[in-house]
Formats: C-alpha cells, structure tokens, sequence
C-alpha cells in the first residue's frame, strides 16, 4: 500500500475540482473541541473516514451537509459553501444515517419517491429514479412492503437507495455495515464499492472496521481529538516499489530456508510466514523461486511484505 | 462439575411457531470459537441456552458437564457479554464491575475489579457514572463485567459492535489471550475476517441447523465438490508459465486475465510445489500466489448457499 | 455480419435536470402528509374515518338543498335555507371538525417523530422552519374541506335555488367573504392547535387524548365554575369553541345568552393560536444540532 505525504490531497485523473474543500475548520461545543483546525480537500471518489469514537467524525459529517456551522474555517462541497447554502448542499448531497430513521408505515417505494420528490426531482423523475435505485440496491418485490416488516438488511438497503435516488454527486454513508450478517456486509461493501466505479457516485464513507475502508475506498483519512493526522492513499495493486516477500512453505520448511540463506536472502520467520528479504526485489523473488525448486518444496502462498492499512493507522487512530 | 465446556445434544429450540433451532449437536472445547450465521440462524439462541436463559425444547445442554438451568453454581464460572442492555446507567463503571465480582463470590472484589478495568482499558474514566459513556465505552464495561470472575467459559454476543478500530485490536488480542490461556471463549460475530483473526475454530449456523463445525481450513478441505482457486501473477511469459501448469495433472482449468492466472486444482499443496518449477521452465518470476476461496467469507459464503441447496 | 438483434445497456443514468425550490419542497411536504393523514396508500380501513367525517360535514348542505331541490323554487323553501344561517354551520358540524381534526394532526406529525423521520428529513431535504410550514399546509387543506367547502357549496346551492339568484347574490354579497375568513380561522386554529399537541408527543393515542383533553376539559371548568362563582366570563375557557364564536360575530345578528362579545371570543382564539404557534416553535425550532 503506498502511502503519500501526510495533507497532501489525493487526485484523480482527469478530474480537477475537489468535492469537498475543508479550510481551518474549527469547532466547539462547550468546552469540548470537536474539531480542531482541520484542513483537508477531497477530490478521490470514495474516501474513508476513520477516527476513534469522539474524534469528531460526525462532527466533520455534519459539518459538511451544512448542519454544523464551523466556528471558524469553511467547507466548500462541490463548490458551495457549506454554511452559507447548507439548504442546497443538503439537496445535493445524499446521506445515509448511522440508526435508522426511516417512517415504518411507508412502503420503501413509497419513501425513496418522497425523497426524491422533496429534494426537487419533477414527480415522474423521482418515481423512475426510484425505481431504479430501488433495483440497484436489490430490492425487488419487497419494495411495496411496509418498512416495519423489513429486515436490518432491507432497512439499510432502503436506507441507501433514499440517499441516492436523487442522483448526488457525493453521498456520506455513516457505519453502514452496522448490524449486517455476513451476506449483508458483503452486499452492502460491493454496493458502496459500485456506488463510485460504476454509478458516478462519489463516497464519504465513516466506519470502524478497516477491512471495508480499504475495500470500498481509494483514500482515507483519519481524525483524532478532532485534528486531522493522517491521509493515505491506497493503492489497490500493491507490489510496485516492493521489495520484500512474504511466503508460506509447502514442505520443509527448513530446507527452503536453507537453499534461500545460501543464495544470499535474508529469512524470518513470522507466524506461520517467512518473510524474505534481499538486495531488490528481483532478487528476492528470483532467489525465491530457486530456493523453492531447489529445495523442492511448494510456495501455497507469496505476497508483498508490507505494513497493513492495520498496522498504519491503529497508531494514528490513537 | 467437570467436562467439556459447552455441549449440545440434538437440542431444538421452538417458540411457538418459530423454530431457532433444530436438532443441532456440537461441543466446544477450550480456545477461542466463533459463531457464525445469518440474521436468524439461532446464534443468540446458542448462547441463551449455554448461558442457561432458557431450556431447549428438545435435547440436552450441558456446560461443564452439567445443566446450567439447574445447576445455578455453574454461572461461577461463565461470564457473558449480550448483545443488548446496558448496565446500570447511574452507577460508575467502577461499581458496576465490582458489583459484578461480588454476585460472582470473587474474593477480592475491588482489586479483581481494578484489574478487569485495566485489561479493558478503562482505568482512567472508572469513577465516572457509565450513563456518560459511549456505545464503545459502555461494550468495555460489559466485558469487564465478564471477566472479572475469571471465567473459564466467556459468552460473548458481538462483542466488538461500535468500538473503533484500535479498540477493536485490542479486544481481539484480548480474547485470543484468553483463548490461549485455555478458557473457553465463544464468540458470535458478523465481521467474518475478525473472527478468523481470533477463533481457531467456527461453528456454523444456517436457519437453525449447524452445517459445519471445525477449523477455517479443516472445513474447506472437507468441501470437495469446488475445486481450490490460486491467484497467480508472475513476470515475464505468462502465458507460457500457463502452458507449463496445463502440463500437470492436477491443474483442472487456467484462466489468463489481465495477467494475472486463476488456476483450478483439486490438490493445492501438489499446485504449490509446481509452481516454482514451472515458473523457472517458463523464465517467468512468481509476483504474487494468493489462495483464492479459502478464507472463512468465502467459506461461509459457500456454506450458506449450499444450505439453500445451490452450491456455487 | 448481420445485424437484426441488439443488445440495450440500461446503464444507470444520472438526472442532471432542472430541480424545484424551497416552495415546492413544501408543497411536496404538504401534498403527501395531508393525502397519508387521510388515508393514502394505506389501507381502506384507515381512509373511513376521514370520508365519513367529510361526508357528515357536507350532510347539512346536503339536507337543505336536497329539500330545496325536492320542493323547488318557493318561498317557502326560501325559509327552510334560513334555518340555516351560514353563521350557524361551523356550529352544526363543529363536533365533526373536532373529530376530522383530533384524527388527522396527530398522523401528520407524531410519526416522523417516532420513527426519528423528522432527522432524517433535516439532514437531507427540508429546513426546520419549512417543515413546519408544510405540515401547516397539510392540516390547513383537508380542514379546509370541512370548514369552508360544506358552507361555500350550501350558498353556491342556495344561490341556484333562490327565487331570484342575482337578487340573492346581492343581499349576500358579504357572505362570501365572511365564509371565507370563518372557514380559515376555524380551519387554522384546530389544525395548528392540533398540530402543536401532537408535537409534543411521539406516540399519537397520547396526542388524541391530549388534544381531546384540551379542548374538553376547560371548558368543563370554565361552565362549573362560571357558574359557581357566577362568573360568565369564564366560560372563556371554551377553547374548543372559541373560534367558532369568533367567526360567528363576523356576521350580524350574534347574540350570546351571557352577553360574552365575539370580541372576547376573538381575543381568546388569537391567544390559544399563539400559544400553539409559539409551542410548535419551540419543539422544531428550538432544537438545533
């Protein structure tokens, strides 16, 4: 996973304008600092939002759709500014809540229509668009149920489909794996993922478990005591750059080692990994593949070594 | 009161017309085990019953070889984290957790209690009333609720629900600790990569049933009408690295995308030894070999389909 | 290569089209809470209450032009439309008012709050402020139908079965407006009072008896104790009549058996209309953040 200077803003090719520009943005409430000088501008199509809890991610959230006013600083949401216009940014935004709020007695047709209604789409527009979010998030038969027989599953999915009927450029999704089983986890990843590579959708996506942030997004950034401390890119392919190993034997695992010290390799061992390291990384992996025949034994697994997003952030999290 | 931790026989589960659990058998030994399943499948159930909150319709439940309904001695030695409720709001997490120490006759209450407070790391805000704390905060304290007693048996219902993430390192170091320790840790979890970190074996439930029991790669081996997956990047020719692992017998089927090879088996360990010959027969360098389908998602993905009688 | 079959990529389209203001947000608001208080899209059962309490609003209109209309043009018909003076109708029907009023407020507003709806609609698509204006709307429209529309056809129907139409127009030329202003400020006190109990609570049974406490029980104390003390002016308390006695003083000829002006009455409606205003500001507008 590469990893870019820390404040440096990640771009996207072909794409100028930032979706979100956060400028000194400070706030308070009481006593408490909630947001601490944070500067920071979005222009990756889905971003991550990690920070322990209370480090001012729904601060930040709120902020941006134009609910919070900074004290001081200001946020720029495709170009406008959050404060001043929080009555347009909100239209143009969607937001998919942490907890539920969704009317029980209203079918999900029913709802995601008079969402797309309220936010301004012309009455035959909201009822095609609702339609096919309702489709792309996989509700079928169940959309003419009433909400209050539906599953966590099918709550968070019509939960998703209110804030995207509206074709937003840039969508803010709170936890919204929370609750899931695993099929619902699943699902609802590769819909985020899909929202931004296939559906034009960017994404703002707050959550506690890493391993969705580094599915879904292709930047993260992270808060702590309300200050920004960290950005990353992630890099999806990995390897480039890369110079060490790490490999699972099939076989004996000491002869391996032997014929790969002898070609001049260095090896460690780690769990059930030997991590293997060398001059550069033609090397390391020539040495490998050699120490491998010589030795006879089988490679069941070869990856990069490398920090994990895990091992990154856990620190920076605080 | 000795024996096994958790053992069910042919136990079922009705209430009225809902069953949550029909006709499953399993034992738990020490160590750390995940519980898996859908929305549904009777996992809050499991541990309902193994806790001893309610009798199974059918069947038998013993924890440590006795029935935890009647034998009320047994709770001495579990402690449990539910998914809901919250404990007593007005009270400090102090107080809370050394309540807790004494309903569970432990010695020295407040020093046991100090000491949960310290594994879970709440030390610094333990004389605060918890009503003030955080969903994470809150989690924190019902595990220290439930290790206070040192148990030998810890039932714990998403036990990780709203920490963030180093809080949830923490937790799963933790409970691999305690797993290592030789207790005896059940754990339902819908973060299926979580669970893998910690659990050395898994229980499945589809719909009530248990349709696996065992290890994430035990499981997978015993799978065998899908064939083993391997990623494979290399440099140089693929294609002619393709060809030489078509040559070998246990190579069902390459597929060549993008440059990277996804190659089927039916013998991965014989797969892994191919590899480095044919990558030097080809003058190609290995980048990158990933099992694909192996980890406990896809496994689980693989289960619970299979259970509808659709196997992919 | 021929070419007699396609295959169509129903890609997911993005709308880049022209998108309504803040007024038609509200209106969307009102359109739909005001259509689902009544029943839309939700069942037949729940839509009989409201159409039966129509219907019964109607029914005095109904009568005496059904009697106009079966004895036809005469004088004597003429004074069957005199027993009922258009001052008189809101008095007529006012227990259906009560009743369409107590069903349809505490549907407009109580379930958003339940089901914390109202966060979701503020984080993404209606202010506070324009919130409350539409549910306004939306207990303003179908009260509408049942103060305003009953009286406005019952002089419509009179006006067709008058033995002079035109003459009759111009003797009540000030009819229309008094109407009018009656059917608002009955319409608007009981939705707004309504809506404001309602707001306070999130499960509607508490709403219901709330609203029906309200309007029931001062007036209970306002009678006993007026009498007690013989203190007319007490009688006040009505509040669930004092719009009615108010829009009655519109038209001439009120008289009051405890001589209590409509003034008075006036006074009273525009308090308890303040109150409720102030009380529903405070528990949408109050809350920030």
């Amino acid at each position: 996973m590469r990893q870019s200077p820390v404040g440096a803003p990640a771009t996207v090719p072909g794409d100028g304008s930032p979706l979100v520009e956060i400028e000194g943005v400070t706030k308070r409430y009481g006593g408490v600092v909630a947001l601490d000088g944070v500067t920071a501008a979005l222009t990756d199509h889905a971003v991550g939002l990690l920070g322990a809890n209370g480090a001012g991610k729904s601060t930040l959230m709120r902020a941006i759709l134009g609910l919070v006013k900074p004290d001081t600083g200001r946020i720029r949401v495709l170009g406008m500014d959050a404060a001043a216009q929080s009555w347009d940014v909100r239209r143009r935004l969607g937001y998919m809540p942490e907890h539920n709020a969704l009317p029980m007695g209203m079918t999900a047709r029913d709802l995601v229509v008079h969402m797309g209604d309220l936010r301004g789409l012309p009455r035959r527009i909201a009822v095609l668009r609702a339609s096919e979010v309702l489709f792309q998030v996989g509700l079928e038969e169940e959309r003419s149920r009433l909400i209050r027989t539906f599953s966590v599953g099918m709550r968070q999915r019509t939960n998703l489909a209110q804030a995207i009927v509206h074709s937003p450029s840039l969508v803010i999704l709170d936890e919204p794996t929370n609750g899931l089983d695993p099929a619902g986890r699943e699902e609802m990843l590769t819909l985020v993922r899909r929202l931004s590579t296939d559906l034009g959708i960017a994404v703002l996506m707050s959550s506690h478990v890493l391993e969705d942030v580094a599915r879904t997004c292709d930047a993260v950034v992270v808060l702590r005591d309300g200050r920004l401390v960290a950005t990353r890119r992630l890099d999806r392919e990995g390897g480039e750059g890369r110079r060490d190993v790490r490999v699972r034997i099939t076989g004996e695992a000491s002869a391996f080692v032997r014929e790969a010290t002898a070609l001049g390799l260095g090896v460690e061992e780690a769990g059930d990994w030997l991590l293997v390291s060398g001059p550069d990384a033609e090397a390391v992996l020539r040495g490998v593949r050699d120490a491998a025949c010589t030795a006879a034994v089988g490679l069941s697994e070869l990856r990069p070594a490398g920090p994990t997003l895990e091992d990154d952030l856990v620190g920076a999290i605080g | 009161m000795s024996g096994r931790a958790v053992e069910f026989t042919g136990v079922s589960r009705w209430y009225g017309d809902t069953v949550s659990l029909a006709d499953v058998t399993f034992t738990v030994e020490p160590g750390v085990t995940g519980l898996l399943g859908h929305n549904g499948a009777g996992k809050s159930t499991t541990l309902k019953l193994c806790a001893g909150f309610s009798t199974p319709s059918a069947g038998t439940v013993r924890v440590f070889g006795v029935d935890p309904r009647r034998t009320p001695e047994v709770y001495r030695r579990i402690g449990i984290v539910p998914d809901h409720g919250a404990p007593w709001p007005f009270l400090t997490a102090r107080s809370v957790i050394e309540l807790s120490a004494r309903l569970h006759k432990v010695s020295d209450h407040r020093s046991a209690a100090a000491e949960a407070l310290e594994t879970v790391d709440l030390t610094g805000d333990a004389d605060r009333p918890v009503r003030e704390f955080s969903h994470g905060m809150t989690q924190r304290v019902k595990l220290a609720q439930a290790l206070v007693h040192e148990p030998d048996l810890l039932l714990l219902d998403e036990p990780l629900n709203g920490l963030d993430p180093t809080q949830r390192a923490h937790a799963i170091a933790l409970l691999t600790r305690l797993g290592a320790e030789g207790r005896t840790v059940v754990v339902s979890s819908h973060v299926l990569h979580e669970v893998e970190r910690m659990a050395d074996r898994v229980l499945v439930l589809v719909n009530g049933h248990l349709v696996a029991e065992g290890s994430t790669p035990a499981i997978r081996r015993l799978i065998s009408d899908r064939p083993r997956r391997v990623e494979v990047t290399a440099a140089g020719n693929v294609r002619a690295l393709a060809r030489e692992l078509l040559a070998g017998d246990d190579v069902e089927a390459v597929r060549l995308a993008d440059g990277t090879l996804e190659i089927e088996t039916s013998n991965p360990a014989s797969l892994s030894r191919a590899l480095p010959l044919a990558a030097t027969r080809a003058d190609t360098l290995l980048e990158l070999v990933r099992p694909v389908g192996d980890d406990l998602e896809s496994v689980y993905a693989y289960l619970h389909e299979r259970a509808r009688g659709r196997a992919r | 290569m021929s070419s007699d079959a396609r295959v169509v990529d129903v890609a997911f389209s993005r709308y880049d089209g022209p998108r309504s203001g803040r007024g038609a947000a509200i209106w969307s608001l009102a359109r739909w809470s005001s259509l689902r208080a009544l029943g839309a899209r939700r069942g037949w059962k729940v839509k009989v209450i409201p159409i039966a309490l129509t219907l019964f609003a109607f029914a005095p209109a109904v009568v005496v032009l059904g009697l106009r209309a079966l004895f036809g043009s005469s004088s004597f018909t003429e004074e069957i439309a005199k027993g009922l003076p258009y001052s008189d109708y809101s008095s007529t029907v006012a227990v259906v008012i009560l009743a369409f009023s107590v069903v349809i407020t505490p549907e407009l507003v109580c379930p958003d709050r339940r089901d914390r709806t109202l966060s979701l609609y503020f984080s993404t698509a209606i202010s506070r402020g324009d919130y409350v204006l539409g549910k306004e709307l939306a207990a303003l429209m179908p009260l509408l139908l049942v103060t305003l529309v009953p009286v406005l056809a019952l002089y419509v129907g009179n006006v067709l079965f008058a033995v002079h139409p035109v003459g009759y127009v111009q003797d009540h030329a000030w009819d229309v407006p008094r109407i009018v202003v009656s059917g608002l400020i009955v319409a608007f006190y009981y939705g707004t009072v309504g809506l404001a109990i309602s707001s306070l609570t999130a499960r509607r049974p508490f709403a219901v008896g709330g609203y029906l406490a309200f309007l029931v029980v001062p007036a209970v104390i306002g009678s006993v104790l007026g009498n007690a003390l013989d203190a007319p002016h007490l009688r006040l308390l009505a509040f669930a009549a004092a719009p009615i006695h108010a829009a009655e003083g519109l038209y001439p000829g009120y008289s009051d058996p405890q001589n209590i002006g409509p003034w008075l009455w006036g006074l009273t409606t525009c308090a308890i209309a303040l109150l409720a205003v102030a009380v529903l500001a405070v528990r949408y507008l109050g809350e920030e953040e």
